[in-house]
């Protein structure tokens, strides 16, 4: 008995983990036309068969976990045989025989690991379905076994005698395998890894958060031989291989999928030493390719550069990827590759010219054997179809894709697979373009603009006080219950006030109000007189206030008694709505056009303030009450703060409808407080920052069940919407994710969320445009993608914002004029994202680290930067965390052992920051994580939290300490295959150590404590100590 | 604190338990939406309040079942009232069937007005009003220079009434007119009551008084108002019936009232009492001084012994043995406890408690009006001393 090699080793793991997965079975089709000599064919396996002990390997358990293999001594060919000859279609009957062959598991403890399946179709038509073990096979031994085959095959029907040559046997590939140095090897993948990306992941094609059953579908892409023809002229004279050249494709493909310039791909390449060329046995093995792409490079440099990669693997494709990923310290979750996800191998074992008399013999290979291993695996096979023998004409080429089922839908690996072909044609008909610009997306229909007519129409939906029965109700807040006839009576007051203190239209006037309807008048009386409507928020602290102030240089500073006591106590002079005559307003700057300034926080720390025209606004105001279908007999909550945008989104459509507002007396009211409002008061349309819903969603899901609230529509956004909160809520009432950003005024897409969407527990689209609005998803290099590609979301259309008001230098960098959309101005907003192949958005995350918090973009850096001040230098890091039983919220972290005051630190804080930027709380890091730049490592300060979130015990308990005798007996395992005992009962098995080797080592050592041995998957699917042991000794039977 | 009148409670803990959580969980939050220096509560949140209550079961939950109540003893309505009282919850009253809900007057009615008129206000559809106060009738309510006269088969009424609750919310007025019975003893020799939809012709709202706290009273012009038989309560028979319908349903009013003021003593007595415990002067809180004591154990005998009264009174009227002056006495003893008990109780919370906004300052000025409502302190003192054979 020996060891298995390292190639078969891989294959043995991987069965364990997915037992009943017919992955590593190959299965071949060979065509037999002519004649066939049954006798002779017989012959010829079993000869094969005698001749090759690497064919007649099995497997034998044994008690340290991995198995031994040995050769088994007169094995016999199993051959069955069917006739479909009488048939009425036999072809459709064969096609199911293959199929049960392909799924018919080969048992690996018994030799051979191979069997046949001779069938007759006609007198002169059969075939041999050959179905054999990975742990047997690569494609190389194949070609050595058809050889083989056909030459006894002839000898016999010839009636000539024959030899068949002879080589090292497989066992001493085994054995000398294991005694191999690699370090060199590893050293070098391990440098070339550093850093890499883990997974190539396609959000726009492939279903998110499927769980992965590794079920797999096939698609089998010719490639034509005229273009395949062109492929290989281009590639030979350049010095490159059709697989290198589709390889670079490939990567080209990935980056638009993925958005991802950098990824690494798996490619499988035969490691079979000198002297062994005539060995029949495994001798594969799987490396990661590490391609860097620069889309702007012409697309030959960019084979040119994967080449490279590819021959600077060459001297070190020996190594057994399971030793690199045990290096690397990857631990495999199931039958996962940790280092790369998606494959492409070309199959290039030149097949043996035989000839047998009397038969015509072809090859059909690389079956859909029902499962897969990888998301996506393509093989590059040279030929339509393999010809044994003499070959005719010119050939095409056959691109086999193997995808992930559960993650990809046929049309989607269609797609996919045609957008290469695509590419590829495009590259060869200009190899020396920018490879970004190859295959360009479709052009997008510009958004269609209001007219000068629409406009001029559009002009009482920024007046919208008098435009109405006076008598009907325009707000209803506590108890106050104002009609639309008082509403207008109250702008006109109050923009007869502002005309009097001497403000010119298109000048800012700032309002320090709180909610309510003195903010309502306040907006109206201003768009009435053609001020520049500035809100602040009253939350704010007086000096942020007194800066924001500064800048705006406003003409008056509208507040109330009471709000004003947020200002400044000096330099700030407030018009007092309930006070006497306004002071005289101060000459200031004319903003022509604007309608309102509202600001939006900013990376230097202070929010920047963006300046929205009236223009916008009207068509804005008119595509929500287009799109939310407002009436008059509407009750439109007001809930968003007036210095938040939101509030403009609630308040003027509504108006403009004819409907009334209610304004919730409570800031922030509580969930009873909130249903109560909106059941007292019939609200038919409500919107609320998802956070927020977060918060009150048991309330809300209680009242729509019991009849309470009755609401038309419930309008979320602001944040990633987790559709798992929606539950309950669809079925009552027409829920929309509403998305948006205060730099295109406010809101831009909007999507209808579904039951099924809810169901599917996945990312909520982000929908469609509204009227006016125009989304694009551009790659860094702003060239616009079509559907399933993913880049940065930019928006376009009549709503773009006129810019930042007095920052020229942010303005140009985000409000930009994009060449290959033909000169169009967008707003790039940052947030990656793609449109999904129905015409959907769909929203990824932030692409830097920017986040969204309660409808606050947030940007982490200016939280950072005031703690530290506050902390006199000390480092620091905050991270948006979302735990799954309070919702998101701000995490800091600071380095160093002292543990902060965090009262202290947060009332510090709470003065320089808006309240929605103070972290919830502070934890003490003894080294703080960095990148290599030296900024904070996020990622790991969110694994952080999450497993602080994850076990009540702070310090890790002693090593005795383990909660029950099933704790004892698995931390005894693990102390044993470990070696160590630096775990607790929260330890993860791969996090201390572990890899997929000792976790076989484990299921070995525990076999005769628990009766029988655990299954591998189990030991997997539960790598935490507690868990595994709940899982194995808790008696879950 | 453990009460000797949880005795009497017993049977309704449960239907107890469920308006307190009603209250809890959905009044209480909705009266975040009131100023905490807003008297009055708008008329759609009341309704709603009104509505939800009647949805529940709890609104007018004596009427029976097919007039849209729910069949409950009087003494479980006696129990909601207090424990609306109790909960300091400014909307909780609205949840209740007071002077603004079914009357009993409508019980008598015909089985056209029960239909037309009783059944809304039973499931808190409307409110009425009910004018009878005039302003040289209060206490005598019964000299009534309101008239209606018949004119063919026509009613037509002609007057001025003071001093009526929600007015400016009713559907429907009741309205108490003084009758020439024929029997010679001239036009007011007898009174009637009648059902006036508010939008009734002739009919029309005059001067508005603010009062202390809480709901305005108004004014109530009749001027030439016509209407038909229909409009007599109790039809034929009612003419004349007022003054026997409106003293049959005295006691079930007067014990409403009470419990709600039983409810608020407790209320008020349990936030001095807390008060007492947390408020430190010269070193202690308060509640170690004697004096401090003195107002909250005077209070609380006081308030336990009404309560025993209210519950015993009404579960005399579910025994259908109850005389008015039982109701007398427990409706002056309560009403004049509870002023007592808010006034003693802000005077432990100083000025924290006199500072407009907080509950006791708005409880002080609200419970004011319970010794005059229903029948002044006096009037049932001059009750019970009949009862007693003084007069
Ligand atoms: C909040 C509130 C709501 C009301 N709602 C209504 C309503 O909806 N409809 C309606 O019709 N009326 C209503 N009223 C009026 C109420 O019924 C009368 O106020 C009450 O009957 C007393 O009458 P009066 O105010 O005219 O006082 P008066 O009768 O003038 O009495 C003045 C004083 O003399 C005393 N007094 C009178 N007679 C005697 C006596 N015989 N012996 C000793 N003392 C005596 C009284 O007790 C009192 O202290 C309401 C009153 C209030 C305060």
């Amino acid at each position: 008995m020996f060891a298995l090699s390292p190639s078969q080793e891989i294959v043995w793991l991987h069965e364990q983990m997915l037992p009943g997965s017919r992955a590593y079975n190959f299965t071949a089709v060979l065509d037999l036309w002519g004649a066939l000599d049954r006798d002779a064919l017989h012959a010829g396996l079993a000869a094969v068969l005698d001749h090759h002990p690497g064919l007649r390997l099995e497997l034998v358990p044994s008690a340290e976990g991995l198995p031994g293999q040995r050769v088994a001594e007169g094995c016999q060919p199993e051959l069955r045989h069917s006739d479909f000859a009488a048939e009425a279609d036999p072809e459709a009957v064969f096609r199911q025989l293959l199929a049960a062959e392909a799924e018919e598991p080969l048992d690996t403890e018994r030799a051979p690991l191979l069997r046949w399946h001779l069938v007759k179709l006609a007198e002169d038509h059969h075939r041999l379905v050959h179905v054999e073990h990975h742990l047997v096979h690569d494609g190389h031994s194949f070609a050595i076994l058809l050889r083989d085959l056909f030459t006894v095959y002839r000898a016999r029907v010839l009636g000539e005698s024959y030899e068949l040559a002879t080589a090292p046997s497989y066992e001493d590939h085994a054995r000398s395998a294991a005694g191999v140095s690699r370090d060199r090897a590893l050293d070098f993948w391990t440098k070339e890894l550093t850093d890499a990306p883990r997974e190539v992941t396609l959000p726009g094609l492939a279903r998110p958060g499927t769980e992965r059953r590794h079920r797999g579908g096939q698609l089998r892409q010719a490639i034509g031989a005229d273009l395949a023809g062109r492929l290989r002229e281009r590639s030979k004279t350049d010095g490159h291989t059709p697989f290198s050249t589709l390889l670079a494709l490939l990567a080209e493909l990935l980056r638009r999928h993925s958005g991802h310039r950098e990824l690494v791909v798996g490619t499988a390449v035969g490691n079979r030493p000198e002297g062994f060329e005539g060995t029949v046995g495994m001798f594969v093995n799987t490396v990661p390719l590490r391609l860097r792409l620069d889309p702007a490079a012409p697309g030959t440099e960019a084979v040119d550069e994967v080449t490279d990669v590819l021959m600077r693997a060459l001297p070190y494709q020996d190594l057994p990827v399971q030793e690199l990923t045990r290096r690397l310290g990857l631990h495999t979750s199931g039958a996962d590759n940790p280092l790369w996800n998606v494959m492409f191998s070309a199959h290039d074992a030149a097949l043996p010219d035989v000839q047998a008399p009397g038969l015509e013999v072809s090859l059909y290979e690389g079956f859909n054997t029902g499962t897969t291993r990888f998301d996506l695996d393509l093989v590059l096979l040279p030929d339509d179809r393999r010809v044994v023998g003499e070959k005719h004409g010119a050939a095409g080429m056959t691109l086999v894709w193997d995808y992930d089922a559960d993650l990809f839908r046929e049309s989607e690996a269609v797609l996919l697979s045609e957008r290469l072909l695509e590419l590829l044609r495009c590259y060869l008909d200009q190899p020396q373009a920018p490879i970004a610009e190859l295959a360009p997306a479709p052009e997008a229909e510009p958004a269609a603009g209001p007219t000068a007519e629409e406009t001029a129409a559009a002009a009482p939906l920024l007046d919208p006080a008098a435009a109405h029965d006076p008598t009907a109700l325009a707000l209803l807040a506590g108890t106050e219950r104002i009609s639309y006839g008082e509403l207008d009576r109250r702008v006109t007051e109050l923009a007869e006030r502002l005309r009097a203190a001497g403000v010119t239209p298109g000048q800012p006037v700032a309002a320090v109000l709180p909610r309510g309807a003195d903010s309502v008048v306040a907006l109206l009386a201003c768009l009435r007189h053609g001020a520049v409507y500035a809100p602040l928020s009253t939350e704010d602290p007086a000096a942020r206030l007194g800066l924001l102030l500064e800048r705006l240089s406003p003409a008056l500073v509208l507040a109330t008694r009471q709000s004003a006591l947020a200002l400044p106590a000096e330099g700030v002079t407030p018009a007092l709505l309930d006070g006497p005559a306004f002071p005289k307003a101060e000459p200031t700057a004319v903003l022509d056009g604007a309608a309102y300034l509202i600001h939006t926080s900013g990376s230097t720390g202070v929010p920047k303030p963006v300046r929205v025209g009236r223009a916008a606004l009207a068509g804005y105001v008119a595509a929500i009450a287009a799109r939310y279908g407002l009436t008059s007999a509407d009750r439109v909550l007001l809930f968003a703060r007036p210095s938040f945008d939101v509030a403009l989104e609630e308040v003027l459509p509504a108006l403009a409808a004819g409907a009334a507002l209610v304004v919730p007396q409570r800031e922030v009211p509580t969930g009873p407080e909130l249903v109560a409002v909106l059941a007292a008061r019939g609200v038919t349309v409500a919107n609320l920052p998802t956070s927020y819903l977060l918060a009150v969603r048991e309330d809300l899901r209680e009242a729509l069940r019991d009849g309470r609230w009755t609401p038309r529509l419930l309008v979320l956004g602001g944040e990633r919407l987790p559709a798992r909160a929606l539950a309950d809520l669809t079925g009552a009432t027409t829920v929309l994710n509403a998305y948006g950003v205060t730099e295109a005024t406010v809101t831009s897409t909007v999507y209808e969320v579904t039951a099924a969407d809810v169901a599917e527990d996945g990312e909520i689209p982000l929908g469609t445009e509204l009227d006016g609005v125009r989304m694009h998803v551009l790659d860094d290099m702003l060239r616009p993608l079509p559907a399933g590609c993913v880049g940065e979301l930019v928006v376009g259309g009549t709503m773009v914002a006129d810019g930042y008001l007095g920052l020229p230098e942010p303005t140009a960098a985000r409000f930009v004029t994009v060449p290959a959309l033909g000169g169009a101005r967008v707003y790039r907003t940052g947030d990656r994202g793609y449109r999904d192949l129905d015409g959907r958005l769909r929203f990824l995350g932030r692409a830097d680290n920017q986040v969204k918090l309660r409808g606050h973009r947030i940007e982490l850096e200016e939280i950072e930067a005031a703690a530290s001040a506050e902390l006199g230098g000390r480092s620091c890091a905050v991270v948006l965390h979302t735990d799954p039983r309070t919702g998101p919220r701000l995490l800091g972290f600071l380095e160093g052992a002292d543990r902060p005051d965090q009262a202290a630190l947060h009332e510090a804080l709470a003065r320089r920051l808006p309240g929605g930027l103070v972290p919830a709380s502070w934890t003490a890091v003894a080294a703080m994580p960095t990148l290599p730049g030296g900024k904070p490592d996020r990622a790991a300060l969110t694994r952080l939290a999450d497993r602080a979130g994850d076990t009540t015990a702070e310090e890790p308990a002693a090593p005795s300490a383990f909660a029950d005798p099933g704790q004892e007996l698995i931390a005894a395992a693990w102390r044993e295959v470990l070696g160590h005992d630096r775990f607790t009962a929260d330890s993860h098995f791969f996090e201390v150590g572990g890899h997929s080797l000792l976790a076989a080592q484990l299921a070995a050592y525990l076999e005769p404590h628990l009766g029988s041995r655990p299954p591998l998957r189990t030991l997997f699917r539960h790598a935490v100590l507690a868990d595994q042991a709940r899982a194995l000794a808790g008696g879950t039977k | 604190m453990t009460a000797p009148s949880a005795v009497l409670e017993d049977g309704h803990r449960e239907l107890v338990d469920a308006f307190e959580s009603f209250i809890r969980r959905e009044l209480v939050p909705l009266a975040a939406e009131l100023p905490e220096t807003a008297d009055q509560v708008p008329g759609d949140l009341r309704r709603y309040v009104r509505k939800r209550s009647a949805a529940l079961g709890f609104y007018a939950g004596d009427y029976p079942e097919e007039l849209g109540g729910s069949d409950m003893p009087f003494t479980a309505v006696v129990l909601l009232h207090h424990a609306a009282g109790r909960s300091g919850c400014v909307l909780a009253p609205y949840a209740l069937a007071g002077s603004d809900g079914p009357s009993p007057l409508l019980r008598n009615g015909t089985p056209e007005q029960v239909e037309r008129h009783l059944v809304p206000l039973v499931r808190g559809e409307q409110t009425r009003c009910l004018a009878l106060t005039e302003p040289h009738a209060g206490s005598d309510a019964f000299r009534l220079t309101t008239t209606a006269v018949l004119d063919g088969d026509r009613w037509v009424l002609n007057g001025r009434k003071t001093f009526v609750s929600n007015a400016e919310h009713a559907g429907i007025a009741l309205v108490i007119a003084a009758t020439d019975l024929g029997d010679g003893a001239g036009p007011t020799s007898g009174a009637t009551a009648f059902v006036l939809p508010m939008d009734q012709p002739g009919l029309r709202i005059g001067q508005r008084y603010e009062g202390m706290s809480g709901e305005p009273l108004f004014e109530l012009l009749l001027d030439g108002v016509t209407v038909g038989q229909e409009a007599v309560i109790g039809g034929e028979e009612g003419i004349g019936a007022a003054t026997a319908l409106a003293i049959d349903s005295l006691s079930r009013g007067r014990l409403v009232v009470a419990a709600m003021c039983n409810g608020i003593a407790e209320y008020a007595l349990r936030a001095g009492v807390e008060y007492a415990k947390e408020r430190r002067a010269f070193g202690r809180v308060i509640g170690e001084y004697q004096h401090v004591q003195e107002h909250l154990v005077t209070t609380r005998a006081e308030v336990e012994s009404s309560k025993l009264l209210t519950l015993a009174c009404a579960r005399l009227v579910d025994e259908g043995t109850e005389s008015p002056e039982n109701a007398a006495l427990a409706k002056l003893t309560a009403s004049e406890t509870a002023v007592r008990a808010v006034d003693r109780s802000l005077q432990v919370h100083g000025a924290t408690g006199w500072v407009r906004g907080h509950p006791l300052e708005f409880l002080y000025r609200y419970v004011r009006m319970t010794t005059i409502i229903e029948g002044t302190s006096e009037v049932q003192k001059v009750i019970i001393a009949r009862s007693m054979g003084l007069n």
